[in-house]
């Protein structure tokens, strides 16, 4: 850890050192296809470039896996990622939430296809269900914990990669149900939730943040946050925002959203389960 | 329609056959290429949708292999967007959709979430595509493979648009078409338009053109032909003009000369008229004919004078109008001096229509035009019937006895001596009665002279009705009368007339119903036996005549006694006759004819000869008449015959010449006997020529024309004596079929010193050389009538030239000489 401390501040101060047009990394959570990532994200990086003179790359990754991987090794300055994935980010690699939306919540929900003979949670007993990813957070672990936990429903998990694709297993009749959650839900075409129905949701949960490396310097960081605020301010703005999902941009604090998570003793379900 | 096409305007023509053919062609490619673009677009769509299901297949291998179901309806999603696309399902190979995509009419996308499993055709085979098409789909099944088969890409695409596509460019096609067709017609009828509208007023110009000389038409022409056709009929107009110009002076001038030749025909005319009045309203005959003798006019006299209107002679001749009582032919010898362009001056006999004749003195002249070609003859005709009938009642008067009719004195006189000259000629002759009527001057004095009149025009008539036509009677005066007899040969003709006048005169005269007897008393002279001078006859006939009324009247006196004893002495010698056969009195002589060309006597002529013991030597000229009036003559005859034959037997000569009377070829048996003596003498009947003279042939044709005809078939040869002397016809002589024609002693007598007898003989001669006939001159007594005859072309020569007739036994030594 002391290493880590060491090598944050470093960073920290190299970047307090130098304050003029900087290119950061920018990673986006794969719970949405790469290319709607890439869509609803572009726009607002470019206006935050214009606004703050500095250059952001998006990185996009096709799997939970892929991402996890990166950003547990600390290879992006700024990443959007969900409450689990904060967590550990914050363990790892002290990465500190910069923004979140300020009414939605995550709230994770079980789905099957409408007409068939998946009606309750009970149906569900020793059938299979297909998650985005093993740490998607709302989706899948949160959902699991509590399936497995709370309900006691045993189940066999099936990784589509998306949650797009987790619809779309059960919609073909591949698995029995999905887990996703509420905004992925709405954002699938009317056909697909017209064929779905909501089983069984989880309570809710603070939504997905953007966080920050510490090796960005506070100052940018407050630049950007603020830049972010600022967007409100225009239509153009508020568009951008509601494209990546933050309709109300509010400061966003380790510990005062995400520290009570901890206390869910979410064990992840990616490595080696 | 045909003609209709024919006559419709250039125009029209044009427009039906641009459009026919454009129509025809654009038609044609449009459809063609239509079908080529249907083809070719069919071909891409399904080549395209082909290309789409592979793509599909292709890029549906990795969401399938790792079943990312998202990024399969993403690709599915976006696939669909291509145009046409109905339907797009990705499914395994059992058929269980894994995406599908369906594009709903209005053209919205659909995502279909539907379990069910399609139903796969079970003939689908995983390895190849599959294509099924209906009205309005077409179905691609591309199977998805990865090595394996591991699904099924379900591609429907709509052929409606495809269709509709077509349907538009069909559309467009032919309405580009009709464009194009509409536009070529219009450019064409445009260009043409002009043109043609200045080639129809040209045409107009050139049909008003006729009627309006000199009026051009200032046109242009909207093409290189019509302007030529312009500026040519603008020439022809001009040159209209002109003409009818000249047309116009010619015109005048040929009034100004008409009127002028009007003024001299008029004049001309007049003078017509005046003629035509003078030859209407002459009292003279006039006729025109043309230059063929053809009546063109008459005028009325000529009318009136013959009786005939002018339309029936119009296209007559003028001989029409003759009378058949002209003495000589007249129209032969006028023709022929008119012809010759003369003028005739003569008279002659009409008839008129009635029938009735009437004279006329005739000029008649050519006319000749300005060539001097005869067009027609005028004859000015004066009817001359007054003065021809004064003429015929003054000679009349002179020659003739008003009361009988007959001759008076001295036309009597007159014949008289004309008999005397024509017996001399012919050597005949002839008897002149004095005849006194018996008990006239009784008449007149009891009953009146207006009786004894009657007497004498009855006896004149008795006395004519005795008479043959060669005689004749006049009245010297009183109650004497000269009768002329011709041609007596034989006495007995002369006995029997005598006989008839007495008979006929004695016989009672009924007069005013009383009857009278009177009788004649008769003096005969002869001549040329009395006299040949006619006052010397006349004396002697008187004086006969005077020695029969002292004689007691009612009788006949001959003045000379030999003829009265001949006449007494024929019954004598006529029983002499009967026994002159028998008692062998008759010898034949021979009269050698000679060859005139040949110089040689080849034929001879039989002749009889009688020595009677009692009456002495008598020559044929007188018993042979007697011998005629009995059946003698046939005995005689054949005796003549059958000595000739028997003397002739043995001559070198062609033929031998009998003479034969008409009696013997009237006799029945004359045929068979001829042949009978011809046999038993053994005598070529072709050797025998027999000789009739022409009276003989003329009195009774009819009756021994068989035997003439037998004989004929037999091959004797015949041969007609004394030729000219007799009244035959040469029509006759045509039909009579003798070899030999003797021209009789007459006319020989003087061939060599009288131009007549000459011309006579040469006619003979040649006639009878036309005929074929071969001729014979008799009576050739000098040198100069042998050459004379010889240089006519006579045949052959008889007569005392050559030698006199000789006995049998002379004969036969001549010529075997």
């Amino acid at each position: 850890m002391n290493l880590k401390r060491i090598a944050l501040i470093a960073s920290l101060m190299s970047f307090t050192c130098v304050t003029f047009a900087e290119s950061f990394t920018w990673s986006v959570v794969p719970q949405f296809t790469s290319s709607a990532i890439h869509h609803d994200w572009t726009p607002i990086l470019k206006e935050l470039e214009k606004r703050t003179g500095h250059t952001f790359t998006l990185k996009i990754y096709e799997t939970f896996n892929e991402f996890e991987t990166d950003f547990l090794v600390g290879k992006s300055d700024f990443s959007y990622m969900n409450p689990y994935h904060i967590l550990m980010a914050k363990q790892t690699q002290n990465y500190t939430p910069l923004i979140r939306d300020e009414k939605s919540q995550l709230t994770g929900i079980l789905v099957s296809r409408r007409g068939s003979n998946i009606q309750t949670l009970s149906d569900l007993q020793n059938q299979k269900i297909a998650f985005a990813a093993p740490n998607a957070f709302a989706a899948s672990l949160y959902m699991q914990a509590l399936l497995k936990n709370k309900e006691h429903i045993d189940i066999t998990p099936y990784y589509a990669g998306s949650h797009s694709n987790a619809y779309r297993q059960v919609l073909t009749g591949q698995t029995q149900a999905a887990g996703g959650v509420y905004r992925t839900l709405t954002k699938e075409p009317p056909e697909a939730q017209a064929a779905l129905q909501v089983i069984y949701k989880t309570p809710s949960t603070a939504a997905h943040a953007i966080v920050v490396h510490p090796r960005v310097s506070a100052k940018i960081q407050i630049e950007i946050q603020q830049a972010i605020l600022d967007l409100t301010q225009t239509k153009k703005g508020q568009n951008l925002l509601n494209a990546i999902l933050i309709p109300k941009p509010v400061k966003a604090s380790y510990q005062q959203d995400y520290q009570v998570l901890e206390q869910l003793n979410l064990t992840p379900i990616v490595y080696g389960q | 329609m045909k003609t209709w096409w024919r006559q419709s305007s250039l125009y029209t023509q044009l427009s039906i056959v641009s459009v026919t053919v454009l129509s025809i062609i654009i038609l044609g490619l449009s459809y063609s290429s239509l079908q080529t673009q249907k083809t070719a677009l069919f071909s891409k769509l399904q080549a395209d949708a082909n290309i789409m299901a592979k793509n599909v297949a292709f890029s549906s291998q990795y969401p399938l292999i790792s079943n990312k179901l998202d990024n399969l309806e993403n690709l599915l999603l976006s696939a669909a967007r291509y145009p046409d696309v109905l339907n797009l399902q990705v499914m395994t190979p059992q058929g269980n959709n894994l995406g599908h995509i369906t594009i709903l009419d209005s053209g919205k996308i659909k995502i279909i979430y539907d379990l069910s499993p399609n139903l796969i055709p079970l003939k689908f085979s995983s390895n190849k595509r599959h294509i099924t098409q209906t009205k309005h789909k077409l179905s691609i099944w591309q199977p998805i493979h990865n090595s394996t088969h591991i699904g099924w890409v379900l591609l429907e695409i709509n052929l409606k648009p495809y269709q509709v596509i077509q349907k538009k460019l069909a559309l467009d096609t032919f309405v580009n078409g009709f464009i194009i067709i509409l536009l070529n017609l219009i450019i064409l009828l445009g260009v043409l338009f002009f043109p043609l509208r200045q080639l129809s007023k040209a045409i107009e110009f050139s049909q008003k053109l006729i009627n309006m000389p000199g009026k051009t038409l200032d046109l242009q022409g909207g093409s290189k032909e019509v302007n030529q056709l312009i500026s040519t009929l603008n020439k022809a107009s001009a040159q209209l003009k002109i003409q009818d110009d000249k047309i116009a002076n010619t015109n005048t001038l040929l009034e100004q000369k008409i009127a002028t030749r009007t003024k001299n025909l008029q004049e001309t005319n007049k003078r017509l008229i005046l003629l035509q009045h003078a030859i209407e309203q002459s009292h003279s005959s006039l006729l025109i004919t043309d230059n063929l003798h053809v009546i063109t006019y008459v005028n009325p006299a000529l009318e009136k004078l013959s009786g005939y209107s002018e339309m029936e002679l119009i296209g007559m001749t003028p001989s029409a109008l003759k009378s058949a009582n002209n003495e000589l032919d007249v129209i032969e010898p006028i023709t022929q001096i008119l012809n010759d362009g003369n003028e005739w001056i003569g008279e002659f006999v009409n008839q008129r229509k009635d029938g009735s004749d009437y004279w006329v003195r005739s000029i008649i002249s050519p006319v000749k035009n300005d060539q001097g070609e005869i067009t027609n003859f005028i004859a000015i005709e004066d009817d001359i019937s007054g003065n021809k009938k004064f003429e015929h009642e003054l000679h009349q008067h002179a020659n003739y006895d008003i009361l009988t009719g007959l001759p008076n004195r001295k036309l009597g006189l007159d014949i008289l001596q004309k008999a005397i000259l024509n017996t001399q000629n012919h050597h005949s002759k002839m008897a002149i009665l004095f005849l006194d009527l018996d008990r006239f001057k009784n008449i007149n004095d009891t009953v009146g002279h207006h009786v004894g009149d009657l007497a004498l025009i009855e006896a004149a008539d008795r006395i004519l009705g005795c008479l043959r036509p060669q005689d004749s009677v006049a009245r010297l005066g009183g109650d004497e009368f000269l009768i002329i007899l011709q041609d007596i040969m034989d006495t007995t003709k002369l006995d029997t007339l005598l006989k008839n006048i007495e008979t006929e005169l004695t016989k009672p005269y009924l007069l005013e119903d009383r009857e009278h007897i009177l009788g004649a008393s008769i003096g005969i002279a002869i001549s040329p036996d009395d006299s040949d001078n006619a006052s010397d006859l006349l004396r002697q006939a008187d004086s006969a005549m005077y020695t029969a009324k002292r004689n007691g009247r009612g009788q006949h006196q001959f003045y000379t006694q030999s003829i009265a004893d001949k006449v007494l002495h024929k019954s004598q010698m006529t029983a002499a006759l009967y026994h002159a056969i028998e008692q062998n009195e008759f010898t034949l002589l021979y009269q050698p004819i000679m060859d005139l060309h040949k110089e040689k006597i080849t034929h001879c002529e039989a002749l009889i000869r009688w020595n009677s013991p009692h009456l002495g030597s008598i020559g044929p000229d007188i018993f042979i008449p007697i011998a005629e009036e009995s059946v003698l003559i046939i005995d005689i005859g054949y005796w003549v015959i059958r000595q000739a034959c028997r003397d002739a037997k043995k001559w070198d000569i062609q033929t031998i010449s009998v003479n034969i009377a008409s009696a013997q070829l009237r006799e029945a048996e004359f045929i068979q006997t001829l042949k009978t003596i011809l046999e038993e003498e053994a005598f070529p009947a072709n050797k025998l020529c027999m000789e009739l003279t022409e009276h003989s042939l003329m009195e009774d044709v009819s009756s021994i024309r068989k035997s003439l005809q037998a004989l004929v078939k037999m091959k004797v040869q015949l041969s007609i004596d004394d030729f000219g002397t007799g009244y035959s016809s040469l029509s006759y002589l045509k039909h009579f079929p003798c070899r030999f024609i003797k021209i009789d002693k007459s006319f020989i007598d003087d061939v060599a010193i009288n131009r007549e007898d000459a011309s006579l003989v040469d006619a003979i001669i040649h006639m009878g050389h036309a005929l074929s006939r071969t001729i014979i001159a008799e009576g050739v007594e000098t040198e100069a009538q042998l050459n004379k005859v010889k240089s006519q072309g006579c045949d052959y020569v008889q007569g005392y030239f050559i030698s006199k007739p000789l006995s049998a036994h002379a004969f036969e030594k001549l010529i075997h000489v």
